[in-house]
């Protein structure tokens, strides 16, 4: 349905939707829940609060409330493991500055869990996917490769520093790296979940523009890598590279196991920021000093071939 | 007699998981691993490489059978080089022994190219003149800053600096004493010692 008031809808694959209420206040809308990755309740519900809550920090917003979406075996599960899980999202709720308003839970065979969260933006500073520009640096606040690193703890194959590095990489707010961001300004702003790093690339391009990537440059978890020419590689990395196919170029000394990283879903990953050249180094700046220490540009927009995003080893 | 690991049917990554367990416990030398689709193929292929034995493919209707070889003097698992299990040693500021205005070149681009790799170490560890790359105006002290955002720990000799009177311009890493340094080196399990 049109409506002029509806900035932001799912057609463009946005991270959230955003309807303006004044000239000066535009609403804030997304939904985010899913089944447990780490075994621990408490870290989970850490997690799946940290994911859903950066729908709304990609767009440039702001949360203000939210509400817990709960799914629970209530008969054959400890309700103390839900207990937990709860403990765990209130925990970055707080830390998010948001206030927990209710929820709602049903019974399910296997416990689900995430938010639905409202936040608030300046109309005419929301970030969107699509808005960069050829000569604009891409960076990436978090590194990639959660969906590999909880594939090898499925399997007892994880050593304890990369589940430890994945698990909090998932647990942090992407609240700081949205505030260096906001600060300096970007043309175009998403965060890395379940397409990985080139689906969610794939959603910033326009007909006029490409992407190259330095495949160098690009944070990865510790041990990603290792798991990965391991065979460790979560099926949706297989999907998410198949599905973008043709759209894929990249040179000879980039591997499978490159690419397999670069398609690797990501549970509550970074923003993916395309930011105007002049603001880079300022914008590193701010995200380090603000404690987002993985923060790197791992590649640039381009003119010369749209349509495309360029892998370079 | 050869033994069979049926992982038709199972998602990633149980084919990988259920290949490697029966490779541990297997002490023959030939082990099939059966798959039923492409990705579950290359993840074992991958897998097997990665243990350094061979294998063969045959397709049989849909299915793919993967024979893997294991050899006698596959008792042993190789290790995949870890990232952080070593150290760097260095004792002076320019790299090698020869010219001093080349080993400056060499000692940049050497700190340039340990950034851009994939295994870095847990540690660099600085004494005699290699602690002035830590201070004021050294020219790789964007290098030491950026491998210590990624969590590599710098140390420099507390002794070395004050000799050199630049304790006050360390900028980077925490300073050291004989003490640490030698525990450090005893501790891990390889030390890159630079000339």
């Amino acid at each position: 349905m049109e409506d002029p008031r509806l900035l932001v809808s799912g057609s463009t694959m946005d991270d959230a939707g955003v309807y303006q209420l004044t000239d000066e206040l535009a609403l804030v809308q997304t939904v985010d829940f899913f089944t447990p990755m780490v075994d621990d309740p408490y870290l989970f519900g850490q997690i799946a609060a940290a994911n859903a809550l950066s729908d709304v920090y990609a767009m440039g917003g702001k949360p203000l409330t939210a509400m817990n979406i709960v799914a629970f075996p209530v008969n054959t599960m400890d309700v103390s493991i839900l207990g937990d899980i709860l403990k765990g999202g209130a925990q970055k709720i707080r830390e998010a500055e948001t206030l927990l308003v209710g929820g709602h839970t049903v019974e399910d065979d296997e416990p689900k869990y995430g938010l639905s969260v409202t936040g608030i933006v300046h109309p005419g500073k929301v970030l969107t996917n699509r808005g960069g520009k050829p000569g604009d640096k891409l960076i990436l606040t978090k590194p990639l490769g959660v969906g590999i690193i909880t594939t090898a703890m499925k399997g007892d194959m994880a050593d304890p520093a990369s589940i430890e590095a994945a698990t909090q990489s998932m647990a942090t707010l992407n609240k700081e790296a949205a505030a260096a961001v906001i600060e300096v300004g970007v043309n175009a702003c998403t965060d890395v979940t379940g397409f990985g790093l080139l689906g969610h690339l794939y959603e910033m391009m326009t007909p006029e523009i490409g992407f190259e990537i330095q495949m160098g440059q690009v944070p990865l978890l510790p041990g990603a890598k290792d798991y990965a020419s391991m065979g460790l590689v979560p099926g949706g990395a297989r999907r998410n590279l198949k599905y973008l196919g043709a759209v894929i170029e990249h040179e000879a000394n980039v591997t499978d196991i490159d690419l397999d990283l670069l398609g690797d879903p990501q549970t509550s990953g970074g923003l993916l920021v395309a930011v105007a050249p002049e603001k880079e180094k300022q914008l590193l700046e701010a995200l380090h000093q603000k404690g987002v220490i993985s923060a790197r540009t791992i590649g640039v927009i381009t003119g010369t071939h749209p349509g495309k995003v360029m892998v370079k080893g | 007699m050869e033994k069979t690991v049926d992982a038709r049917g199972l998602a990633c990554p149980q084919p990988v998981i259920c290949t490697k367990k029966a490779l541990e416990e297997y002490e023959g030398e030939e082990l099939v691993t059966i798959v039923d689709n492409e990705v579950a193929r290359d993840n074992v292929l991958r897998y097997v490489k990665s243990q350094n034995l061979i294998a063969e493919v045959e397709e049989k209707a849909s299915d793919y059978y993967i024979r893997i070889h294991k050899p006698e003097y596959a008792g042993l698992e190789p290790q995949l080089t870890r990232e952080r299990d070593y150290i760097i040693f260095m004792g002076n500021q320019y790299l090698g022994h020869g010219n001093d205005e080349l080993g400056q070149v060499l000692t940049k681009s050497f700190f340039y190219t340990l950034t851009e790799s994939d295994s870095l170490p847990a540690q660099i560890i600085l004494i005699n003149s290699a602690v002035k790359l830590a201070c004021e105006n050294s020219q790789v002290l964007q290098h030491l800053m950026d491998l210590e955002k990624r969590g590599v720990q710098i140390l420099a000799c507390g002794t070395c600096l004050d000799y050199y009177g630049i304790k006050e311009k360390l900028c980077v890493g925490s300073v050291s004493n004989m003490y640490t340094i030698l525990e450090q080196v005893t501790l891990y399990p390889r030390v890159v010692t630079l000339p």
